[in-house]
This record gives structure tokens, C-alpha cells and sequence, in this order.
């Protein structure tokens, strides 16, 4: 999160890129999964791993594995503040949740650390495929922007 | 927070009481809302208030947010983590985002908080959500402890 110059929406956030984004996403222990289960939003905390273009995490049998088994549209969320400069970020990715297979099982298995909640089953891995990656930040200083995008949506930032 | 001890649920997690999901949520700044987006849910952090047993965060008129959330399902997050002990607890609140049409509950909130973090140009208007349902989990410490 450098404070080079960035392109700022229509509400006056920078606008991260790619590259930050992931970065957030590697910086962020917890990260929160979003999905619908019969038209309700869910959120659940996940303690999640970055390889490339792809987040993983395990769960217990519950939604998230109902969501997944269904090759569901989740999003994915980071986020980090300060509350001293009353500043903060996020970043949202949505992607396809799948079942990790054997194999990813046991690559994802040899890079984590063992589960959080010492839970009895957290053993299946839920993989996201990364789609759309886009990412804001609250601009601490409040000068006016440099370039500002009027026409573009709110979060359309696309890889 | 107290150490009576909570039920636990089949990820053994504590389940936490409704009084106990009000105060958690309530002690931290930024909560994370979750709508049905096109195709896929959003989830965008706020910054919120626990009023009445419910919650109300400012969003931005004619933000995307904004437009994706009224009279419909929405599912506010609190959580908060200790790396350290690998603790921490998550509190879910489901409901209906409405605006705010109660001059007197808007009094009230706009005592309790500081003008929002965002400098929005546009105006901020509150939205509170009729909870239908609390729910909280927290991991325990280890019981060697």
C-alpha cells in the first residue's frame, strides 16, 4: 500500500490495483467469504491461503460446503483501518467456489498452518477462483484528485 | 466478557447469547455487509452502529451499495481476531435494509457517531437493518489456558 498517485472513483477512494490488491489479500490473515444460500447473503470469516489467482480455505460441513458443492458465485473480502487517520481499505473478488480435489488437498495441506478453531472435520478445502479483483482505499490527505473517473461505476475493476 | 460457559456447537465453537452478540459488535468500528449483487453477493466494510438490537451504517445516496440494498435481504459481519492466541469471534446479523424514517432514532444516532470516514461528496443517509435473526461464535481459548 505505497501512496504513489492513484485513480479515485466517484466517492473519492483510490482506486488499488491488481497488484495491491493481492498484496492486501496475502497481508490479511482473516479474510470473509460472502454467498447466498435460498436468496439470504451469508458472511463467515475464513482463514484463507492466496496461490496465484485463487483462494483457498477449509471448512467443516455447513454452508460453505453446500455453496461450493454447488460451483456457487462467492465473493471474497479484505479489509484493514486505522482508526487514528479514520483511513481504511478493502478489497472484494468474486469468483466460482469449487471442492479442492486430491491433489490440491494435499499441495494446499504442505503450505498451511493447521486450523484456528480446533474443530472436529475442518478438513475439506474450498477453492475460489478469482474473477473480478478490485480494491479501495480511503484517502488520508483530502486534496483534490489528480485524475478523477466520473463515468466509471463505483467497482468495476476487472483483471 | 465473562467466563461462564457457553454451549458449544459441532465445530466446537461457542455459540454466543444475543446479549453477548449485541455488546461484541457494538465495541469495533467497521462491520462488513453482505447484498446479492448481480450474479454474485457484494461485501463491503462499514462503519456501523448497534442501536436497539439493530444495526445502522451510512451509505452514500446512489452508491452501489445503495442501490443493491433496499427492502432486501442483507447480512451484517463483526468479527474481531487475536493472531496471538488464534481467538476471536464473529457476530452475523440478518435482515432488511431500510432507510431511516424515525427523526428521533436519528437524533440518536447521529449523537453516537462522528461524521463518516468517507468524505463523500454525495449525501450520506442511514440505513438500518430490521434484524430478524442474531447469531455469534467464538473461538475459545485453549482449555489449559
Amino acid at each position: 500500500m505505497q501512496t504513489k498517485a492513484h485513480r479515485r472513483d466517484r466517492q473519492q477512494l483510490d482506486i488499488l490495483s491488481l497488484d495491491e490488491c493481492l498484496a492486501a489479500i496475502d497481508a490479511s490473515p482473516i479474510g470473509r467469504v460472502g454467498f447466498t444460500v435460498d436468496g439470504q447473503p451469508f458472511i463467515l470469516p475464513v482463514n484463507h491461503l492466496r496461490d496465484g489467482m485463487r483462494v483457498a480455505f477449509r471448512t467443516a460441513s455447513g454452508a460453505k460446503l453446500d455453496a461450493a458443492r454447488a460451483a456457487s458465485l462467492v465473493a471474497f473480502e479484505v479489509d484493514g483501518h486505522d482508526l487514528d487517520t479514520r483511513s481504511g481499505w478493502s478489497v472484494l473478488a468474486v469468483g466460482t467456489a469449487t471442492l479442492a480435489d486430491e491433489i490440491m488437498t494435499s499441495h494446499l495441506e504442505a503450505r498451511a498452518l493447521e486450523p484456528w478453531a480446533n474443530g472436529i472435520g475442518r478438513d475439506r478445502w474450498i477453492v475460489v477462483q478469482l474473477r473480478n479483483v478490485s480494491g479501495r482505499r480511503i484517502a488520508v490527505e483530502r486534496e483534490p484528485a489528480t485524475t478523477t473517473d466520473t463515468e466509471s461505476p463505483d467497482r468495476q475493476e476487472s483483471t | 466478557m465473562n467466563s461462564t460457559t457457553l454451549p458449544l456447537d459441532r465445530n466446537n465453537l461457542e455459540v454466543l447469547d444475543l446479549e453477548t452478540c449485541l455488546d461484541l459488535a457494538g465495541s469495533v468500528p467497521i462491520a462488513r455487509v453482505a447484498v446479492n449483487g448481480p450474479g454474485s453477493p457484494i461485501v463491503l466494510p462499514v462503519t456501523h452502529v448497534v442501536i436497539d438490537a439493530k444495526v445502522a451504517f451510512r451509505s452514500a445516496s446512489g452508491s452501489k451499495l445503495d442501490a443493491a440494498i433496499m427492502a432486501k435481504p442483507i447480512t451484517v459481519e463483526a468479527d474481531q481476531w487475536d493472531l496471538a492466541t488464534r481467538t476471536g469471534w464473529s457476530v452475523v446479523f440478518r435482515g432488511t435494509a431500510e432507510t431511516l424514517h424515525d427523526p428521533e432514532l436519528e437524533k440518536r444516532l447521529a449523537g453516537l457517531v462522528e461524521e463518516p470516514w468517507i468524505g463523500s461528496s454525495r449525501p450520506m443517509q442511514w440505513i438500518v437493518v430490521r434484524v430478524n435473526e442474531v447469531s455469534g461464535r467464538r473461538i475459545p481459548p485453549p482449555a489449559d489456558a
